[in-house]
This record gives C-alpha cells, structure tokens and sequence, in this order.
C-alpha cells in the first residue's frame, strides 16, 4: 500500500519557524453571535417553569390594557386608593385560600369566618370597648378557631375538605345572623372612636391605605413561607403527594391542621380589617365571598392545582378578576351581567389550562429538537490516508486494563508515568507504572468524567458531563472548581450551569480552557445535538486566581477537544460535527475563532500535542455521504428524529475511529486506523507518553498502547508543559 | 324522631307528616338528582340554579301565552342543554366537576338574570297560570315519588346506572373495562339538571314565584347535599342508592320540621343544619374510613 | 454473634380485618449485613417493613432496636431510630425539584425555620453524582420512571440511617444502574449500616446479600447464610412447595401448531414502543418480560388500542384486527387485564357478579340497556365454577374475596365476552401460592383449548415457570426471544438491560 512512511518523526521543538502558525493568514470561522430560531424560542418558553403561570399574566394584561383603552383615568391614583381600600380583606382570604389549596383542601367557610371575626371585632371594639390591639387578637382568633374546626375534621379526622368547610360555612353563618341579629343595634348605637381604630381603617401610609400595607406585609409573608420556610414547604410538600410526605416523615395531618388554622387566622385579620374600614356589618357580609376567592384563585392559578403556592400569580387573579368586576359594575353594567361574564372566564380559563397542561409535554417534545441545514466541506488531504489506503497500524495496539475499566473518554499520564483515565459511573482510576497491570480507583466524582489535564501543581484537572470542572488531587481529593458559567443575555434557556464539560486544557498562565459541548443535551442525548446540527456548545475559561468562569465563544458547533498549540499563544478546539478544527489567538480571545483544519475525514474529538511539535487528533467516527447529505436537509432529520425509532437513525460511523498526525500547521501527515474487528473501535483520546501512544474511547473497557518508533523516547506532555511554563 | 315525638306536642300527628312530606317534595327531588351525581363521585353545584332557570323558562313561556305541551318541552330541552354543558366540559375538556358546576352556576344564574329577568330577582308567575293550577294539591308529591322510582330504576336496573356506580367506584377500571365513562356523564349531570327541572317547577307552583335568591343563598344546594350525606352516600361515590336519599331526607325533614316546632327561628335551623352537617361527616368517616395511608392527593 | 443485633422484631403480627397479614414473624438485622428478605407476593414481606418504618402498627409483638423495646409510631419516629425505607412504587412531589425530594426526610429533621435551598442543591449533586447524572434542580415530572427510582434511593441515601430498607429497587433499573447501586449498597454496608433488601430475583440476593429470611403467607419460614445455601432452597422455602407443582404442563412439541392466533406488525407508538412484531401461536402462552418502564405494558395496551395514536397492523386469527378504541377491541375478541388489580382493574365495592359482567353489559341486558339480575347472576355463577371460584354470595362485594379470587373474578370478567386472545398484566400480583397455582392452570386450560394467552410478569420464574416462549422488551423494542432451554433467568435479564448507547 501506498502512503508515508509509518511514524515520519521530526524531533522538532514547537518553536520551530516552519512549523509556527500564521494565524491572521488562515480563514476567519463565522461565529453566530445570536442563534434565534423561533421553535426554538417556543420551546424554550414552553419549557420554562413559569410558561403555567403566564395566562393568568396574560389574563390580567389584557383586562389591564382594555380598561385603559376604554375607562378614563381609572389608573389614577384616587382610584386606586379606593381599590385598595377596598380590596384588601378580600385579598388576605384569597391568600387564605391559596394557602388551604396549597395544602390539598379546601375552604368553604372563609365568607362565614370573615364575617364572624368582623363582628367579633365591632363586639369587642363597641360593647366590650377593649383596647384596639386586643381586639384585633379577638378577631385573628375567632378566625383561627373556625380554622382549628376545619383543620380537626379534615386534616386530623381525615373527613373531605368540601363537606367539613361546607358545615363550617353553614353554622358559622348561623351563628354570625344569631349574634349580629342580637348586638347589631347596640353596635351602631355606640359612639366609641379610637385613633387607632380609625387610622386602621381610614389612614393612608405613603399614600396607600393602612389596610393595603397589611395585605402586602401578608402577602410577603406568604411569599417567604412558601419560599423559604420549612413549614411552607411542608404545606407544598404536603399538596404535592401526600404519600411522599408521609414517607418524608413530615407530618401531614399536623400540616393540614396547620395550613387551616393559619389560613383562619388570615381571614380573622380580614374580618379585622373589614369592622375597621366598614364600622358596621350586614347580614349578608362575606356571602359569595368564597366563591369571590375561589374564582381569584382559579384564574390566578390557572386551575385548581395543590402543591404551588404562587402568592404572585394569586394575587395577579384576583386583580384581573377585581379590576374586571369593578370596571363592569362602575360602567353601568348590573351584577347579574358580570356573574355571566364571571362564569364564563372562570370555564374558559379552566379548559385552555387543562388542555393546555395536559398537552404542554407533547408540544415540548416535538418542539425542543431543531435540526438545521449544515453544509460540509469535502473531505480534504486524504489521499491515501483513507483506511482502505493504509494497513490498519492501531490493531497492533496492546490492551491495558481490558474489562476493569469502563469507557475511559480521556487518558492521561503523569510525570512519574501513571495512567489515568475516567469511567462511565463517575470514577478517576489510576493504572500504576510500568506495567499499568495494578489499577486503583482514585477518586469517586459522580457524573460522567471526560476530559483531563494535568495543572502545574500537577493535581488532575477533570471535565465531568453533568458538573462541569473537577480538580481531583493525586491524594484522591475532589474540589468543585467550576459548574456555571455567566448566563448569555439573549437565550430564553438558561444557560447557565454547564451541561457537557467535554475538554480542557490549560494555558502556561494557568488558565484553564473547556468546552461545553452542547447546553442544550445531556450526555446520554449527545445524538440529539448531532441531528440538530446547531451551535449549541460553547468554550468557557476559568482563571483558577480568580475562580471565575466565564463564556470565552459561544455558539460553537459540539466543541469537544481542546489543546494549546505548541507556542503557549494558540488554542485548537475540534469543532466535531462541523469535522474541522478551529484555532484561536489567546492575545485575542475576542477576535474569535479561525479554521485550522476543515474538512477531515471523520468527527474530530480530542486532540493532543505531540512530540514533534505536530498534534494527533482523535477521530470519534467517520463521515459517510449519506450523512453529509441527511445533514444538508434539516427537515429530513426532523422527520426521522419522529418517525424512526432513535436506534435506526442515520449516524455517522462509530464503530470505527482513528488518530490523525498532524504537523504543527495542520498538514494531515498521517492517519492510525483499527481494524473492523477491533481491538479498539471508537477512538476518542490519545496521549503521547516516552514514545508510545496511549488511546482511549468513550465505549471502550480498555485502554490502548501503541509504541511509536521514531518518536522521541523521552518526551513527555507534563515535562514539556514545565518546561514553557 | 323519637327525640321530637317526646318532646314536641303535636309532632307525631298525620297532619304533621303530610306538611314534611309537601315541603319535602322539592328537596327530595333535588336530593335524586344530585344522589346519582355524588353516586359517580362528581358533585353537581349548579343544580339549584337550573332548577330556577328551568322554571323560570317554563314560567316565562307560559305567561307568553304558550300551551304548556310546547313550552314544558322546550325547557326539558333547555334543562338538558345545561346540563348536557356540564358533563361534556366534565368528561371531555376534562375540568374538576366541582369547579366546572360552579362556574356554570354562576353562568346560568347571571344569564338569566340578565337576559330574562333584567337584573331582578323574581319571577312573578299569574296564580291563574296552567303550570300553577298543574302542580297544585298532590300533584308534587305524586311527581317527587315518579322521579324517586324512575332514578331507583336507573340506578338498579338500566346499564347507565352500572356506569354510574363503576365510575363512583373505581373510574380508572370503568374506562378500562371499555363502559362507555364519557357518554355517561353526560347523562348523569342531563338527568340532575332534569330533576332540578321539576324540583323549580313545584317549588314555582307553590309560591307562584321564580327566586333566584335561593342560588345565591345557597342553603337549598346544602339542604340537597345534606340528604345525601347524611342518609349515607359517602362523597367519593360508588355506593349507596336511593333508600339512602329516603333515609337523608327523613331524618332532615324530621329535623326541619321538629325544629320548626321547637319554635327556632331560621338562623338557629341553619346554625344545626351546619352542625348536623359537620356531626355526619365525622360519622360517615368513621363508619367509611379512608384509606389515608395510600392516597397520594387529599379527596375534597 | 447476638450482641451485634442492630434490629430484632419477635413474634410480631398483624391483621387487616379478617385477614392476618403477619403472623407471630420474627426477624432480626446484625450491624453491617446485607439481608435479603424474600417471599412470594402477599407473603408479608411490605406489612413487615411497613411496621419497622412506623407506617403500621403491630397488632401484638415487639420490636427492639439495640436490644431496647421502641414504639415506631411514624415514619418520624423511624427516622429518628435511624430507619430509612425506600418503597418500592415511587412516591415524589412532581412539581417539586429533585434536590428538595431527595432531601424531604433530612430537611424534615432539621428544626430550622428556612430552608437552604443552595445547601439543598448542592448536598443533591454530591449525592446524585455517586448514582446518576441527574441535575438536582430538574422537576421529578420530568424524569423517566427508571431516574425516579434512582430519586428514591437517593433519598434514603441522604438519611443518616443505621438500618436501610430496600423494598424491591431494582424493579426498574438497568442492569447497569443496578449495579451501582449494589456497590453501593456494599460501601454502606462496610460502613456498618445494615440492609434490608427486599427482591425476588434470586440471582441479586446470591449476589450480594449475606443472609436471608423467607416469609410466606405471613409467617417466618427461615433466615439462612446465602453462603449456607442454594437458590432452589430459597424458592421451595417461598413457594412451601415443590416447585414443580406450581407450574403446569408446557406445551409439548407435538401439540404446537403453526397456526396464528395473534400476529403485530410494526407497532410504533412513536414515543415508547417502536416497531413492535411479534406472533402468538394457537396452544402456547406467551410471556413477555423486561424491566418496569421498559414499554412491555404500554406495547400490549397499544395492542389494545387503550393507548392512542399507534400505527402498524395487527392481526387476529388472520383478519386484520384495527379497532378504534378499546370497546372495539373488545367486541374484536381481545381483552387486558390491567396490572394494578386495586387502582383500575376490579370495582371494590361492587357486586361480584357486577365485576363480572363490567366487561360487556349488552350481555347481560336488554336493547333497551335494561339490567337482567338473573343472566348476570347465571353468566357470573358458571364463570365462578369454571375458575373454581369460592364465595358467599354473588351479590356480595368483591372486596369480602382474598386477592387470589378477586383476581379470578376479574379472569372471570375477561372470560365473560368470550374472548380470543387474553392479555394479562401481572396476572398472579397480589395472590396467594394456592391462587396462583390455579391461575396457572386456568391459563394453560385456556390456551389449550385454543385462547390465545399473552402474560406480562415481572417474576422470571413465573414468566419462566408458565410460559412457552417469553418475549423481552428493552427500551420500547424487542430485544429478543427466548424459548426452552435458553428461558433462564440470566438470559432474560441479559435481554432486559441496556447495553450503552454510543456516546462522545
């Protein structure tokens, strides 16, 4: 067969003229500063935690924006401060309610309980004549005791929500018309006013309505307790599943119990607040009141849904919901009208929500993949590299630690000539020197380690899908170094933690230099990106001095191997579905990328420097025209990615890799392939240590070693990192 | 009863059982109708409000001059649209029954309210109208025994009423036995919408007046639940049958009537009604415990 | 060795009604064991780690942890004595992340009033990054049955526990993330924290377990050293039996034929099963095995047409079988037998004969749609005899039947509209030895007389015990098919698991 000679060894140093690399002179790569593709947006959108929330936003806007169309000034400030003035009891039994639903309940009884307290309170403030503050105890408790009913028949008995609350509702009710009936005259005969009282009721603080501060201080409350606290997590937990919780340990009956007696307590306040600002009661106080909050609740929930407690959207509801029945009643429009209109947003609300959550998933996942046309260059320079031109020089490979490892992406050897390389569950193992026969694990990290690097310190520096940046001491220490990165202000996603750290390696200033493949796939859907075809990977550095990470180029197509040029100033990264090799000038970062390589034979990982001053590239799989072509036409791949089930589709060849010698210019000098049969199939790493090569794949249980004659028998990657830094 | 009997003069005469049994014609049939919806664990809240629409459409076409044959089918076919809402907003766009009957409560209401009635809440109806003179005397008592036994044959006898109870029962094993779950539902909220129909109509009759206060006042939709509970149909359905209503309803016009006597007012009768309420869940949860230790979302 | 009992439980029983689920049992845990607990369905074995994690309370017995008699009141209280259970179904808050599932039992015993959700998250990464690579803040409902179950190991992993219960974890894990788990099961185990793992498959328990007990119909029947003895020992100690009694005969040689009951062609639902083909012979019973979530319920519902949007043919007795929905597909001859007896299988509080005639009402009633009493009573009454069904009255509740007739009402209901290919999902759940044995023997009478039987089990041995021919599905896909000597356990599991997608 024709070709080079086997291993054309040139002991060079990097610095050597004809080797260095003229940087401005090679072809500029196109990074897209802005990857915008309106299904994806979609699906980013839909993808998003909030995207529940957003139609009751979208409810409340579109109330808002029609009233200001349609109403004058009724956003003025005058108006407002009479709204809330008079929203605000309302508003705390809503957040009542939510916190009762949260939980997994219901409340009936919060129209009867608001009434009672109100009276309790005019009892307590008119006949009684106590003290304002001890009045306002008197009312929170009266509320909290119908909660204490509530809270005993349907969390500790275990009796329904609707009933008990329905019971509560009714005698509650008939003991309000019993009492007020008995005491209203007396209440309006008296003549008692207290600043306090009054200043509760009437007086403006920074001019909003005392009672608006109390709704606020409540709903911040329970937007903390929700948030933060460990009881409004129990409640969450609680409404979430039931049998979770109780496996958890957590108390749900205890938190049921709770959850009513606070939510009685709120509308004890309510009731407060109402006897303040109304001085007075009616006998039809709080009748519909619940189903007033109810409504509030369904539409700022979006349904009627336990385990959230979105104070926010809550209160969004019942504004939209406010606003629309103050809007309609100012403007003429009887109650009969806007019970009609009431009903119907409530039914329309509730069914765009069921269908929509129950279809949300569909949509995603026919949305989230979004191939793109992604045109290749020939394959260059290969003439008579390709492996049916060559023996295949990698089947004389020895086999290194067969069947104990498991998927070494990455190897790496250290001064004293250890081998390392990482494992599909999450461990660093050591082959120890000279006969790599005795293997120890390292460290345990988790994830799926990919990438390594030695730093100067010569601890080994780890690439984890899944986590990101791991230093891992020789001593078997493990350090977080990195797992986020700044987020790009122009994706919906957020991008910011780092999805698949791929590969690393450090500049002589000690900064390390990663690629996070894609942020759009995890490691197991690698393929997905591939089908994709778009630039959803990124180059990332982290400057250990500092320990900030941060986005050197984004929009990279599958970043995946990187290494420093021999000069210390120049950083190759492998672009792999794109099969080409993209340079960079760490002068200037900014200036993005270059092409260093286009073209190449097969899908290009890692990449390595190699003894003289040349680099080997590791080919993870090979191109194939049909390929080419299914890459050409986004819409097929989509078709396919639905159609075809995920083992039939079209892929590059993975089953057969190899290693490509590179001169210290990019010139393809020579190519390593396997045979069919093995031993080693899918290359992804290779390591040149005191002459021979060592070659790991992300699917192998082996590790391969190659001698390379001709090579420099000394050389070795940490001795030559030492020796420029 | 035996407490009244005791107690009470004059409780255990035959005159006395004839007022609980006209008053309780009404309720008895409301308390049918929403029997067989809590039977297929749904709950039906606008069953008030098309009782009143229903009469108030019957009354209204009446007083229109037409015959009664004509507009006493119109609004069985009204009565049946709503109700027909219900069910397919319930078993198709799948909403909570609980929230889609409250929601379609108010509808209705605010509909006629709007559209029939201009924002008043009563409908006078000519005490020489037909539909009157109809349901006078014993014709309400005659028409709740008709809709007792025809919702007693449906239940036990027809394969609507097998759903009904296999959807109460168990609705994941109804749809995977292949009963016919969706078509169902809609039938049972038709025929509660159907017996709240006639419940408006006698209740129209007697006091020659549509009210739509009983809607928003609500103490009749509790009444109805009430029986139900209370005669021992369990609120996450499957079980129980008619006898339960006629059980739910005597001891509640018992209670209705004995109180009456007692010389409590209202208020006082609605302050036990809540109470009653309250005393029977707890029996009710004792004698039909659930099972707490695997459910994984609290039963409303 | 007795000063090294962590747990002892001493004649401990309990009753659910008038059934006694646990009947004076004891069992005891050393420090840093592995014990297997094994048993058949219904033995017991889930009452017992119910009452050592506090969920239920032993009617009579004691329990003593370190030699000292304790009151488990809650699974707070079992906490508290350094109990951690992982149950075997998946109980997680869907709309809540993974880090604050995982961490519900530990944040619960911290008496902090807020939650540190950053401390949460980053003690959720250390802890998955040993199992899987799941982000901690993903939400649980986004998760694949087989990553939620990691979840729920997880979870128990964060406890600070000096017992951990493992009740059946492996039911939907990968071969390979079976074997972290075992790994790690060992780590914690040389850590001196004692296992109770709970499985039925014996090859896990010779494995990696170091003693165990057998519990059948509720009682204790032995506790062994794994060294001391075989797995043949084992089951004949679950079973109480020989075990070949417990299966009937197979189909022989002779009697195959080469007519086709059933025959799928390309079943796709797009999303968990693809490409589906297989054929179901007259006269043998078909078993299909693979790992829970692998798609082996969903591939026979879509059959059934009780999933929607499934493409491909099908075919029955050689006509082309292309119902639009399942009511369809029941009057085409082709009936399921779904897997969760309880959740939608049998109406509880119905009549034993309603559950019978629940399948096809038109049966038992008139055009009109009314019930005939006594044709219901007759079809249910010569059903019952036929499965040599045991009774009070037909019109008694279903919920009066133990599991084993409950489960034979609802072969009974599926035989009401004489069916021609039964599709059962876990047939023998839930039932008692006695049940199963004739359950097994109905199926085989069935399939003899010429009923095409399709049975889908989690138990090989049953799959293997009762089946001709058992298909293994792995990820939605047939992954291949195995038939007399080749049926053994190993193969199966081989053909269940994963090998490893390519990756970067």
């Amino acid at each position: 067969m024709a070709g080079p000679a086997p291993f054309p060894m040139r002991p060079t140093d990097g610095n050597n003229v004809n080797n260095s690399i003229k940087f401005n002179s090679l072809t500029r790569y196109k990074v897209p500063r802005l990857v915008l593709s309106p299904r994806r947006i979609f699906s980013d959108i839909l993808s998003k935690g909030w995207v529940e929330s957003a139609i009751p936003l979208l409810g409340f806007l579109a109330v808002v924006i029609t009233i200001a169309l349609t109403t004058d000034s009724y956003f003025s400030g005058s108006n407002m401060r009479i709204l809330a003035l008079y929203g605000a009891d309302t508003g705390l039994v809503i957040l009542a309610l939510l916190i009762v639903v949260a939980v997994g309940g219901l409340d009936l009884s919060v129209g009867s309980s608001l009434a009672m307290s109100a009276f309790v309170a005019l009892y307590g403030f008119h006949i009684l004549e106590l003290p304002v503050l001890l009045v306002l105890v008197m009312s929170v408790a009266s509320g909290a005791a119908v909660g204490v009913v509530n809270g005993v028949l349907a969390g500790f008995m275990g009796c329904g929500a609707l009933l008990t609350t329905l019971g509560t509702m009714i005698t509650v009710r008939g003991l309000f018309t019993l009492a007020s009936q008995a005491k209203l005259v007396e209440i309006s005969l008296s003549a008692r006013s207290d600043d306090l009282w009054d200043w509760v009721g009437f007086a403006q603080f920074m001019t909003l309505p005392v009672v608006f501060w109390v709704l606020a201080c409540v709903a911040l409350l329970t937007f903390f307790m929700f948030r933060q606290s460990r009881f409004g997590w129990h409640i969450l937990a609680v409404g979430g599943n039931r049998k979770a919780a109780r496996n958890g340990g957590i108390g749900v009956k205890k938190t049921i119990f709770s959850a009513y007696v606070l939510a009685g307590a709120i509308v004890g306040l309510a009731g407060f607040i109402y006897a303040a600002r109304q001085n007075s009661i009616a006998a039809d106080t709080g009748i519909g009141l619940e189903f007033f909050a109810l409504t509030a609740l369904v539409v700022g929930l979006g349904g009627f849904v336990p385990g959230r407690g979105a104070v926010v959207s809550v209160l969004l509801g019942f504004a939209t919901i406010y606003f629309m029945n103050n809007v309609l009643v100012n403007s003429g429009f009887r109650g009969d009208f806007v019970q009609l209109v009431m009903g119907s947003v409530i039914i329309v609300i509730l069914a765009i929500d069921v269908r929509f959550r129950k279809n949300r998933h569909r949509l995603l996942a026919a949305t989230y993949l979004d191939p793109v046309a992604l045109k290749l260059p020939p394959v260059q320079n290969m003439t008579g590299l390709m492996p049916s031109d060559l023996a295949p020089k990698l089947a004389e490979a020895t086999v290194l630690g067969s069947g104990e490892i498991d998927g070494p992406e990455d190897v790496i050897l250290d001064a004293g000539g250890n081998l390392y390389c990482g494992t599909r569950d999450g461990r660093i193992m050591r082959l120890a020197a000279p006969d790599f026969t005795e293997i120890t694990v390292l460290a345990k990290i988790g994830g799926r380690p990919l990438g390594l690097a030695f730093d100067a310190a010569g601890d080994l520096i780890v690439c984890v899908a899944g986590m990101g940046l791991v230093r891992v001491g020789l001593n078997g220490d493990v350090e977080l170094l990195s797992d986020q990165t700044e987020r790009s202000l122009v994706q919906v996603q957020d991008d910011t933690s780092i999805r698949m750290g791929d590969d690393l390696d450090i500049a002589p200033d000690g900064t390390i230099y990663f690629t996070d493949a894609t942020k759009r796939y995890d490691m197991e859907n690698w393929g997905l990106d591939l089908l994709e075809g778009r630039p959803n990977g990124r180059l990332l550095s982290y400057d250990p001095k500092t320990k900030k990470t941060r986005t050197v180029c984004d929009n990279l197509i599958f970043p995946n191997g990187v290494c420093l040029t021999h000069d210390g100033k120049h950083l190759l990264v492998a672009s792999t579905w794109t099969c080409s090799i993209l340079i960079f000038d760490l002068a200037d970062l900014a200036a993005g990328p270059r092409v260093f390589m286009s073209g190449l034979a097969g899908y290009p990982d890692n990449i390595n420097r190699a003894s003289d001053g040349g680099y080997w590239i590791a080919l993870a799989g090979m191109r194939n025209p049909v390929v080419d072509l299914a890459m050409k036409l986004p819409a097929l791949r989509l078709r396919m990615s639905k159609q075809v089930p995920p083992t039939d589709w079209l892929f590059g060849n993975l089953n057969i890799g190899g290693v490509l010698k590179v001169n210290g210019t990019g010139d393809i000098k020579d190519a390593l392939w396997d045979r069919a049969s093995g031993p080693l199939y899918m290359i992804t790493s290779m390591r040149e240590h005191k002459g021979a090569l060592y070659l790991g794949g992300v699917n192998n249980n082996k590790i391969g070693r190659l001698d390379l004659p001709g090579a420099d028998p000394d050389w070795t990657g940490p001795n030559r990192y030492r020796k420029e830094s | 009863m035996l407490f009244f009997s005791l107690f009470v003069d004059g409780f255990a005469n035959l005159g006395n059982f004839k007022v609980i049994a006209s008053n309780s014609a009404a309720l008895l049939m409301l308390s049918c109708g929403m029997g067989v919806v809590i039977i297929s664990r749904g709950l039906d809240l606008s069953i008030v409000a098309a009782m009143v629409a229903g009469a108030a459409t019957f009354g209204i076409l009446t007083v229109a001059g037409w015959s009664v044959f004509p507009a006493f089918v119109v609004t069985v076919l009204a009565v049946l649209a709503i109700g027909v809402f219900n069910g397919w907003l319930i078993a198709y766009v799948e909403i909570p029954g609980m929230l889609t009957t409250l929601a379609s409560a108010m509808v209705i209401t605010g509909f006629f309210r709007y559209e029939v009635l201009n924002g008043e809440y009563l409908l006078m109806l000519p005490s020489d109208s037909r539909a009157v003179q109809l349901l006078s005397g014993d014709a309400p008592a005659i028409l709740a025994v008709l809709v007792f036994i025809a919702s007693w044959l449906i239940l036990r006898y027809t394969t609507m009423g097998r759903v009904t109870y296999a959807l109460g029962d168990n609705a994941a094993a109804a749809r995977l036995s292949g009963l016919p779950v969706r078509l169902t539902t809609l039938g049972i909220y038709a025929f509660a919408a159907l017996t709240a129909l006639f419940a408006g109509l006698v209740v129209a009759a007697a006091s020659s007046t549509v009210d739509f206060r009983i809607v928003t006042n609500g103490s009749l939709l509790f009444e109805a639940i009430l029986v139900v509970v209370l005669g021992g149909i369990p609120l996450r359905g499957g079980r129980g049958g008619m006898r339960n209503i006629l059980v739910g309803l005597a001891l509640i016009a018992v209670l209705r009537n004995g109180m009456t006597l007692l010389n409590l007012t209202t208020q006082t009768q609605d302050m036990f009604k809540g109470v009653v309420l309250l005393i029977a869940i707890v029996i009710d949860n004792y004698i039909n415990p659930r099972d707490t230790e695997n459910d994984t979302v609290g039963d409303l | 060795m007795t000063d090294d009992l962590l747990l002892k439980i001493a004649r401990v029983s309990k009753s659910f009604g008038p059934v006694r689920a646990l009947t004076e049992v004891n069992f005891d845990l050393r420090k840093g064991e592995i014990h297997a607990l094994a048993g058949e369905n219904g033995a017991g074995k889930s009452t017992l780690m119910n009452i050592i994690d506090g969920i239920l309370q032993p009617d009579s017995g004691e329990i003593l942890i370190d030699g000292v008699p304790q009151k488990i009141t809650s699974p707070t209280r079992a906490q508290q004595l350094g109990i951690g259970f992982v149950h075997q179904e998946i109980a997680l808050c869907p709309d809540v992340s993974v880090a604050e599932n995982i961490f519900m039992s530990a944040t619960n015993v911290s008496r902090t009033f807020t939650m540190d959700y950053r401390g949460l998250h980053d003690k959720a990464a250390e802890v998955l990054g040993r199992l899987c690579a799941i982000s901690p803040a993903t939400m649980v409902r986004d998760l694949s049955i087989s990553n939620q179950q990691l979840i729920e190991i997880a979870k128990a992993l964060t406890l600070d526990c000096r017992v951990l219960i493992l009740d059946e974890p492996t039911a939907a894990l990968t071969e390979k993330e079976a074997q972290i788990l075992f790994g790690i099961m060992r780590d914690l185990a040389d850590r001196g924290i004692s296992i109770i793992y709970i499985s039925h498959r014996m090859v896990e328990i010779f494995d990696n377990c170091d003693r165990v007990t057998v519990l059948r119909d509720g009682q204790h029947i032995t506790t062994q050293n794994v060294a001391d003895i075989g797995p043949g020992d084992v089951v004949n100690a679950m079973v109480g039996r020989v075990i070949d009694d417990l299966y009937p005969d197979k189909l022989s040689e002779v009697d195959r034929s080469d007519e086709v009951i059933l025959d799928v062609r390309q079943l796709t639902d797009g999303n968990r099963f693809h490409d589906v083909s297989f054929q179901l012979e007259r006269g043998e019973i078909l078993g299909i095995g693979g790992l829970i979530g692998s798609g082996r319920s969903e591939i026979v519902k879509g059959v059934c047409r009780l999933e929607c949007d499934v493409s491909g043919e099908t075919f029955l007795n050689g006509q082309p079988l292309a119902p639009k929905d399942y009511q369809e597909c029941i009057d085409c001859g082709v009936v399921y037998l779904s897997e969760d007896r309880k959740g939608d299988g049998i109406f509880l509080d119905m009549a034993i004969s309603a559950n019978v005639s629940a399948l096809n009402l038109s049966q038992v009633s008139s055009r009109t749609g009314i019930l005939s009493g006594t044709a219901e009573d007759d079809q249910a009454g010569s059903l019952g005899r036929k499965l040599n069904l045991k009774y009070g009255r037909l019109s008694d509740p279903i919920s009066s039947l133990p599991g084993g007739n409950q489960q034979k009402v609802a072969i009974a209901k599926m035989l009401s509209v004489d069916p021609k290919l039964i599709i059962l999902d876990e047939p023998t759940r839930g039932v008692d030895v006695g049940a199963k044995v004739e359950i097994h023997r109905i199926l085989r009478e069935l399939a003899s007389s010429g009923v095409g039987i399709v049975v889908i089990s989690s138990e090989l041995p049953e799959l293997i015990g009762l089946c001709d021919r058992v298909m293994v599905v792995r990820e939605g896909r047939i992954s291949g098919d195995v038939r007399g000597a080749t049926m053994t356990e190993e193969n199966i599991m081989q053909l269940a698991s994963v090998t490893d997608a390519p990756a970067a």
